[in-house]
C-alpha cells in the first residue's frame, strides 16, 4: 500500500528567485528528461539561473506524460515547471517522443503517424492547459527536416505544416496566451536527392509554401557553430551560428517579420578529438560572443539557449563536451565564462594580447 | 636484432593464447586463421595516429599496433574510423582492436577489456631553462600561464595558491610566454609540452600533474585475444624498439 501511494516531495521549492543578468537573451537547454532525483533537478535549474541564464528549454516527452490513452502523469513535469518558476526562469517546453499506443509496432517514438496528430495535438493542449502561467513556450516537434526525427520516413514540410495546422488552434483554445513554436530545423546543407535530411532553408520556404506560417506565432531555430567564431558571416553552404540569419530571412520574405526566433539548441564543443570542436578558449568566447551578438544586434531574437547545460550521467562521447556542467555538477570553464559575462556584458578579450 | 626480439614476444603470446584456447575462446583463433588484426583508429591525431601525404597511417598507434600484430603473427588492416564510433565498430566485430589514444574508462569495462597503460598523457607543468622546478602547484610563485577553459586552468583554479594566473588563448601561446620569459611557469599538455621543447629547448618540462593513461582496448568477451595482446604488449613496451618508437614520435623529452 505504501508502494503504491504518489511520492512525497521531498525537495523545498525555496523562496522565489529572480534571474540576474545583463543580457535577458541568455538561455540555456537543460536535460531534465531522465533525471530522477528532484534535488538534482532544483539543483540544475538554479545554476542555470545563477549563470544568468533568464531562459530554459526542456524537453517533455509524450510518451513519458501519457503512457495510456487518456492517462496523464504529469508528477516530472510537474516538479520541473515549480522549480523552474520558482528559480524565475521561462520555460520553453519541447514536446515530441510518441508513444507506442500512437504510432505502429515496431515503429520508433519520432514516428507520428497523420491519424494520430489529433491525439498529439491534444496532448499539446492539455500541457499548455496545466501549466498555464507558468509556461513560457510551448515547440512542436524536433528537427523534422531530418529522417531520424520524422519517422525515418523522408522529411516533408508539407505534411508537418499539416502536424502544426492541427497542434495550433488546439493549444490556442485550451490555453491562448501560449506561444507556439515551429519545431527547430537541424541545421544542415544538404543535397535535394538526400532522403535522410533536407536542408533546413529549403524546408522553411516550403513550409511556407504549404501555408506552415499561419500555425506558428515564433520560430525555434537551432544554430551551432561548429569550428567557426560566432561572427563568421552566414553561407547557405556551412552550418554557423549566424546561419540564423538566413532563417530570419526567409520569415521576412514571406511576411513573417514580426515573429521572432528563439533559437532554442546552439553551442560550441571542446571535445579534444571531435572534428567539429574547437579549442577550451576558443568555446570559451565564441559562446560569450554569440550571447553578445544577439544581444546587440538580432533585435528579431527572443533569446539563445546552448546545448547543453548538463547530462544527468555521462554520455561518455563527444557531447559530454556540450555540457556546461559535469554530471556531478562542477563547472566546466565556459559556465564560469556565461557567468563572468551576464554580470557585465564584456565579452573577455584575447587574453594573449594582455602579457 | 629486432627479430629476435618479435620471437620472444611471440613466445610469450603463444602461451596467452593456450590460456584463452583452453576457455574455449576463439578470438585469437579467429585473428590468426584471417591473418589480419583489423585494428581500429581515428587517424586524425598526431602523433599517436594521422594520415600520412601518401595515404598511410602512421603514429605511434600505428607502429605500436604493427608490432602486436606481428606478435601475434598477423597483419595489421587499418580501419580509419571517427573517434565516436571507434568503441561501437568493436562491439559491432568490424574490428578486433582498438588503437587510438583511448584512455582507459572504467565504466565501459563491462563491454570491453583495456591492456595495461602504453603511455601516460597529462598536464604538466613548465618553466625556464635553469629555474628550479616546483614539485607542487601549491608551491608555485610569480606568474603562471595557463590555456584559458583548458583543464590546466581548472588545475590551476583549484591548486594554485601563491603565482599570478595569465590565461592565454592557446597551449602555444603559453610556451611562448614561458620561452620568452613572459611567464614563470606554464601548464600544458604532455605531448605538446615534448613536441616544442624537443624542437625549441626554450623550457623545461617538470612534474606531471595529471594522468590520463591509453590503453589497447579489445571486446571483453575476446578474453583470449585480449591476453594475447596484452602480453605482447608487455613485451614491447620493454623493449628497446619501443624506446625508439617512443622518441620518433613524441621526442627524446617524453
Amino acid at each position: 500500500m505504501l508502494l503504491s501511494a504518489p511520492p512525497q516531495q521531498t525537495v523545498d521549492l525555496g523562496p522565489q528567485q529572480q534571474v540576474v543578468s545583463c543580457n535577458p537573451k541568455i538561455g540555456v537547454h537543460t536535460r531534465l528528461t531522465d533525471e530522477v532525483e528532484e534535488w538534482k533537478i532544483k539543483l540544475s535549474l538554479a545554476l542555470a539561473r545563477e549563470m544568468g541564464a533568464t531562459w530554459v528549454v526542456e524537453y517533455f516527452p509524450w510518451a513519458y506524460i501519457e503512457p495510456e490513452p487518456g492517462r496523464f502523469d504529469w508528477r516530472h513535469s510537474d516538479v520541473i515547471l515549480a522549480h523552474a518558476s520558482r528559480q524565475g526562469l521561462s520555460l520553453v517546453a519541447r514536446l515530441g517522443y510518441t508513444p507506442a499506443w500512437a504510432r505502429p509496432d515496431g515503429s520508433t517514438p519520432s514516428m507520428l503517424p497523420q491519424a494520430s496528430w489529433p491525439a498529439f495535438a491534444a496532448f499539446c493542449a492539455a500541457f499548455a492547459a496545466r501549466y498555464r502561467g507558468v509556461l513560457s513556450r510551448v515547440v512542436i516537434w524536433n528537427e523534422p527536416n531530418l529522417a531520424l526525427e520524422w519517422g525515418f520516413r523522408p522529411p516533408s514540410p508539407e505534411q508537418y505544416s499539416g502536424l502544426l495546422s492541427t497542434c495550433y488552434p488546439a493549444i490556442k483554445a485550451s490555453a491562448p496566451e501560449t506561444i507556439v513554436l515551429a519545431g527547430a530545423l537541424a541545421p544542415m546543407p544538404s543535397p535535394l536527392d538526400d532522403p535522410t535530411a533536407m536542408d533546413d532553408l529549403t524546408y522553411l520556404e516550403r513550409l511556407y509554401a504549404a501555408g506552415g506560417g499561419q500555425y506558428f506565432d515564433e520560430l525555434a531555430v537551432h544554430s551551432y557553430g561548429w569550428a567557426y567564431p560566432a561572427d563568421e558571416p552566414p553561407d547557405p553552404g556551412k552550418v554557423s551560428f549566424r546561419r540564423a540569419e538566413l532563417l530570419r530571412g526567409i520569415m521576412e520574405t514571406h511576411g513573417d517579420g514580426a515573429k521572432a526566433c528563439l533559437i532554442t539548441e546552439a553551442g560550441w564543443n571542446d571535445h579534444p578529438r571531435w572534428t567539429r570542436a574547437v579549442s577550451p578558449s576558443q568555446r570559451v568566447l565564441f559562446t560569450q560572443q554569440a550571447y553578445d551578438l544577439a544581444y546587440r544586434s538580432w533585435p528579431w531574437c527572443r533569446a539563445v539557449a546552448m546545448w547543453v547545460l548538463r547530462f544527468p550521467w555521462p554520455q561518455r562521447s563527444y557531447q559530454d563536451y556540450f555540457a556546461f556542467l559535469t554530471s556531478d555538477f562542477e563547472p566546466r570553464p565556459v559556465y564560469l565564462a556565461v557567468k563572468a559575462y551576464a554580470s557585465n556584458c564584456v565579452v573577455a578579450e584575447r587574453p594573449s594580447q594582455s602579457l | 636484432m629486432r627479430r629476435r626480439q618479435f620471437l620472444r614476444i611471440l613466445a610469450v603470446t603463444g602461451c596467452a593464447a593456450v590460456a584463452g584456447c583452453a576457455a574455449g575462446d576463439n578470438s585469437l583463433a579467429l585473428v590468426r586463421r584471417s591473418g589480419r588484426l583489423r585494428v581500429g583508429l581515428d587517424a586524425s591525431f598526431p602523433p599517436f595516429e594521422a594520415v600520412a601525404p601518401e595515404g598511410n597511417i602512421v603514429g605511434l598507434d600505428a607502429d605500436l599496433a604493427s608490432y602486436v600484430a606481428s606478435a601475434l603473427g598477423v597483419q595489421p588492416e587499418w580501419h580509419n574510423i571517427a573517434y565516436d564510433g571507434l568503441y561501437d565498430a568493436l562491439a559491432a566485430r568490424q574490428v578486433d582492436m582498438l588503437a587510438s589514444a583511448l584512455p582507459s574508462d572504467p565504466l565501459r569495462t563491462r563491454d570491453v577489456s583495456y591492456s595495461q597503460p602504453y603511455f601516460y598523457d597529462g598536464v604538466v607543468l613548465i618553466g625556464e631553462p635553469g629555474a628550479p622546478l616546483a614539485a607542487k602547484l601549491a608551491d608555485v610563485t610569480g606568474r603562471l600561464a595557463v590555456e584559458m577553459g583548458s583543464e590546466s586552468a581548472a588545475l590551476a583554479r583549484r591548486l594554485v595558491r601563491r603565482a599570478e594566473v595569465i590565461e592565454m588563448m592557446s597551449e602555444a601561446d603559453v610556451m611562448a610566454a614561458v620561452a620568452g620569459a613572459k611567464a614563470d611557469w606554464g601548464l600544458v599538455g604532455l605531448v605538446s609540452a615534448c613536441a616544442h621543447a624537443e624542437t625549441s629547448g626554450s623550457f623545461v618540462i617538470g612534474v606531471q600533474l595529471t594522468q590520463v593513461p591509453y590503453c589497447l582496448v579489445t571486446r571483453a568477451q575476446d578474453k583470449a585475444l585480449s591476453q594475447a595482446v596484452s602480453a605482447a604488449l608487455e613485451s614491447i613496451l620493454a623493449s628497446a624498439a619501443w624506446q625508439a618508437c617512443r622518441r620518433k614520435w613524441l621526442g627524446a623529452k617524453c
